[in-house]
């Protein structure tokens, strides 16, 4: 009888918890709701608080960008609708969706042609299913070059140079050394080589527009539908050995089939170790622990489509060129690994990089280390540059224009979808308009323009899982430049976002960046500029949705406007948290007045017992600026 | 002209001609160190922009050409220097107002806005109507810097615009000029569709308190919807003793967001103990809005007088 008192007790207390839980989620403030009331308190409907762009539109200004100007009070609604589009879908479907963002239509059909023979065909040391396999690939390719023809039909040799090596040498990162002196003829030499730079840019532009981008979406969709089908039939094949002897500028090691064909050199390894020394239009290895020291599954001018299929073992990919492993200029590369610790070291454009093409990297298993420089690990310009990893602890490591960069007309994407994984950005391009001793990261989900010449593609940085640490200085982590779109969208994990300025959901003249972390406890640490900023006609978005989270800056920061911007930081659930800031005066809900009118900031913390420095107080309003307002929900009403 | 007068004319010819050579070479080479985008050398890029707006006329003529240059740190910076040449550079600039390129001839307008020559005026009157987008409203912003009566017809035109961006730079120049013949037309743009407009609206009409605008005002507050009836609130509190009954009647409405902007119109509403009790009493408000308000609105009557 005792007991079944006690028991009844205990329902009865998890009842009355459960009533008291439910009703502090009911009571807690709808994201939507909390951003019309602090609109409101400054005077302001929500639909019309829109960013009106003084520039023309050029021909490189993405839908989305357009859209999210539009309606940057809905910054988060317009992150969630891009996870949807881009979470649970095959991979076909997924670089399907990034060309609907950029524009392109996913829908075009594409048809590979049937080749009689192939050199393949009567080699009797294969099996018929990897014999299928490179056909169907070659077909591919072959049917997807035609449509490359195509794409730059428009210009002539000289021309297709032109815009074939001018991105290079736009985004290659090298510093430009001055010394701390400088004589007149020094600049004066200095001006007149970027009077001309200038000059040669906006001729690059001009060129740029004649490409056809669908076509070389349509050859990129083809090969990767392609590739995805040989991937699931080499699932069944059974492991075999081989001892073919290739020339050895080539691959040495364990070597099944070699051949030159139309399309460029084919090869097929087996389950044992093997070093690939050539550059292969495919390669397709069974097994073992392999190392790649060059284009693996990256384009050269002599084979614009190439593909890269590593079945299993702890493999090396390590290569200085650029275009290597899962990377594309003017054309198609496809890298997958299926399994294994693997290591990837390269230096500049690769590792999911794509420059008038789409390069496209994924692992599917192991703990992996990624290392490049500058325009890797997910990164585009004028067209899509994917890196995709499925599970493990991984590593990302760069220096700049990389990890989720999208510069104009290019989407690029870093996907890690579970491990707890670092991010690290360390820079190598000195921000020397500014600072003498930081560096520029325009990595971590960041979208880039050439101002004012042309507008900013799409960066995204989206990881599902894990306890995360993201390391950047300059323009990172859901950040913009110049009409661009910058996302990091973390699901999971207590993470630690560190950087220095313009990061953490932050933009500079009108671009767009929103930082969303769905869960966990999370840490943010800047010094200007950033957790929701929007400086010079530009969005900036944090939107963290629960946990007790922990905000540092020192000013302009956390739901900042400045210069006609506009800046939201959005804290959602009833975790407790903690928020720092240097200077008082203009953080939190902070909007300063330029030229004739006022600049928006909003900061919405909508529950739990949060504890801050200086401005800002639990269940409370304030403002110190007409334009700019805070709210620690739920007010005391 | 005998033949040794003729060598001498000559050579001093040529001297004046390598002199000025000289000089448009020295003044691009100032423009390259002033632009030179390190900030390990701002020191030197400082001084080389004070030098080089001491070449007046001869430096406009070819900073107005730098107005083409893509980099915006050019750009901004053939600007400056043009703002700190001032009228010398008129010429110019006004010629740049017919400039092709929008991009030029909207930042001269800027440039001829922030230098206030009142020479400027017509030529901006015609650009403020006949310009594109971009021209029209950095046209309008600079009549306002400029502050000449004479352009109120030109900017009431202009309120009309189709463009946001020409609308608020004109509602904005208006409320420079305080002149208070659109009274109409600036509260029409209280219900505007762009925040923005609205809120250069407000500001201006805020600087032309007058009696007819109360009674506009408070005839538009019966039915105006907000955001348009936030702004009417706070409009009300221009009027100052004037109105204090009406202010102290939204001080209880059932609306929290309304008793609060009655309360921030009150904070302007000085000399007045009554008022101050308002406020003090509403510090204690159920709703932390209008806590807010009430608290700035009492220190605001603590502070001198200034709009903005």
């Amino acid at each position: 009888m005792l007991y079944g008192d006690a028991m009844k007790c205990r329902l009865i207390k998890v009842i009355l918890i459960g009533i008291f839980a439910l009703s502090l989620h009911a009571q807690q403030i709808k994201r939507n709701d909390a951003i019309r009331i602090a609109l409101r308190s400054i005077k302001i409907a929500q639909d019309e608080a829109t960013i009106l762009s003084p520039v023309p539109r050029d021909s490189f200004r993405l839908r989305l960008v357009d859209v999210a100007l539009a309606k940057p009070t809905k910054l988060p609604d317009i992150a969630d609708s891009l996870l949807a589009e881009l979470s649970g879908k095959t991979y076909y479907k997924l670089i399907k969706s990034l060309a609907k963002i950029l524009d392109l239509s996913p829908k075009q059909p594409v048809v590979a042609k049937k080749i009689a023979k192939h050199p393949w065909d009567n080699y009797p040391k294969m099996s018929p299913k990897i014999k299928r396999t490179l056909s169907v690939i070659y077909d591919a390719i072959l049917a997807s070059t035609d449509n490359l023809t195509i794409a730059y039909s428009k210009l002539d040799s000289a021309q297709l140079d032109t815009v074939l090596t001018m991105p290079i040498e736009l985004l290659a990162p090298f510093e430009r050394r001055i010394d701390n002196q400088i004589n007149a003829a020094t600049a004066l030499e200095k001006d007149i080589v970027e009077l001309e730079q200038e000059n040669r840019e906006v001729r690059f532009f001009e060129l740029a527009q004649r490409v056809n981008q669908q076509k070389i979406f349509d050859a990129a969709k083809l090969v990767l539908q392609t590739t995805l089908n040989a991937i699931s039939q080499l699932k069944t094949v059974t492991s075999i050995s081989g001892t073919l002897t290739v020339p050895d500028t080539m691959a040495f090691g364990d070597i099944i089939y070699y051949a030159e064909t139309e399309i460029g050199p084919v090869i097929v390894g087996g389950v044992g170790p093997t070093f690939y020394l050539g550059h292969f239009a495919i390669i397709i290895d069974l097994g073992g622990d392999d190392n790649y020291l060059y284009h693996a599954g990256g384009t050269t001018p002599k084979i614009p489509i190439a593909i890269s299929i590593d079945l299993g073992g702890n493999d090396l990919y390590w290569s200085d060129d650029m275009f290597s492993f899962g990377s594309a200029l003017g054309g198609v590369g496809i890298l997958y690994d299926a399994e294994g610790n693997d290591i990837y070291r390269v230096n500049n454009m690769s590792l999911g990089c794509g420059i008038f093409g789409w390069g496209i990297l994924w692992d599917h298993k192991g703990d992996d280390t990624y290392i490049g420089s500058g325009v890797t690990i997910g990164a585009a310009f004028m067209g899509g540059g994917v890196l995709i990893d499925d599970s493990g602890f991984d590593k990302y490591q760069s220096n700049i224009y990389s990890q989720g960069f999208g510069g104009t007309k290019g989407i690029g994407l870093l996907l890690d979808k579970s491990g707890n994984d670092s991010y690290t950005c360390t820079g190598n391009i000195l921000d020397r308009l500014h600072y003498a001793d930081h560096y520029l990261s325009l990595s971590q989900g960041v979208g880039y323009g050439y101002r004012p010449i042309a507008s900013g593609g799409v960066g995204i940085l989206m990881d599902f899982d894990g306890n995360d640490v993201y390391s950047a200085e300059i323009f990172a982590q859901g950040a913009s430049y110049w009409l661009g779109f910058g996302l990091l969208y973390d699901r999971s994990g207590n993470d630690q976002y560190n950087s220095f300025q313009y990061s953490q959901g932050s933009a500079a003249h009108l671009g767009i960046g929103v930082l969303i972390d769905e869960n966990g406890d999370d840490t943010y640490a800047s010094i200007g500029m950033s957790q929701g900023c929007g400086d010079d006609l530009a969005a900036g978005c944090l939107n963290d949705r629960s946990g007790d989270d922990s905000y540092l800056v020192r000013d302009i920061s956390q739901g900042a406007g400045n210069a006609n911007g506009i800046g939201l930081l959005i804290d959602e659930g009833n975790g407790d948290d903690r928020y720092l800031a240097g200077n008082e005066y203009n953080v939190r809900g902070y909007g300063n007045w330029r030229k004739e009118f006022g600049s928006i900031g909003i900061m919405l913390d909508l529950g739990g017992d949060d504890s801050y420095n200086g401005k800002g107080k639990n269940g409370a309003f304030w403002s110190n600026s007409s334009y700019g307002v805070g709210i620690d929900f739920p007010p005391k009403q | 002209m005998n033949y040794s007068s003729k060598i001498v004319l000559a050579i001093l010819v040529l001297l004046t001609t390598l002199i000025g050579a000289e000089r448009e070479t020295h003044i691009k080479e100032l423009f390259a160190i002033a632009t030179i985008g390190d900030a390990r050398l701002s020191q030197q890029s400082q001084q080389a922009k004070v030098k080089l707006s001491s070449y007046g006329e001869e430096a406009a003529k070819f900073l107005v050409t730098q107005l083409r240059r893509i980099n915006p740190l050019k750009f901004e910076t053939a600007k400056e220097v043009l703002t700190m040449i001032g009228d010398d550079a008129l010429p110019y600039l006004v010629a740049a107002l017919s400039d092709t390129s929008p991009k030029v001839s909207s930042a001269a307008a800027e440039i001829l806005g922030a230098i206030k020559s009142k020479k400027a005026v017509s030529p901006l009157k015609i650009a403020a109507l006949h310009g594109d987008v971009n021209l029209k409203s950095a046209a309008c912003w600079a009549l306002g810097e400029i502050g000449d009566t004479n352009a109120v017809d030109v900017l009431t035109q202009a309120l009309f615009d189709t463009s946001a961006l020409v609308r608020r730079a004109a509602a904005y120049a208006l409320g420079q000029l305080g002149c208070c013949k659109n009274i109409d037309a600036l509260l029409g743009l209280l219900s505007d569709g762009h925040y923005s407009v609205r809120y250069a609206a407000f500001d201006a009409l805020r600087k032309m308190c007058t009696p007819k605008l109360k009674e506009k005002v408070k005839l538009r507050l019966k039915n105006a919807n907000p955001p348009e009836r936030d702004f009417l609130i706070v409009l009300l509190g221009c009027f100052g003793d004037e109105v204090e009954n009406d202010l102290a009647s939204f001080v209880q409405s059932t609306n929290y967001f309304e008793r609060g902007f009655a309360c921030e119109a009150l904070g302007n509403v000085r000399g007045n103990y009554k008022v101050a009790n308002i406020l003090k009493k509403a510090l204690w408000d159920s709703s932390p809005f209008v806590r807010m308000k009430a608290l700035r609105a009492l220190e605001n009557l603590k502070k001198p007088h200034i709009l903005r």
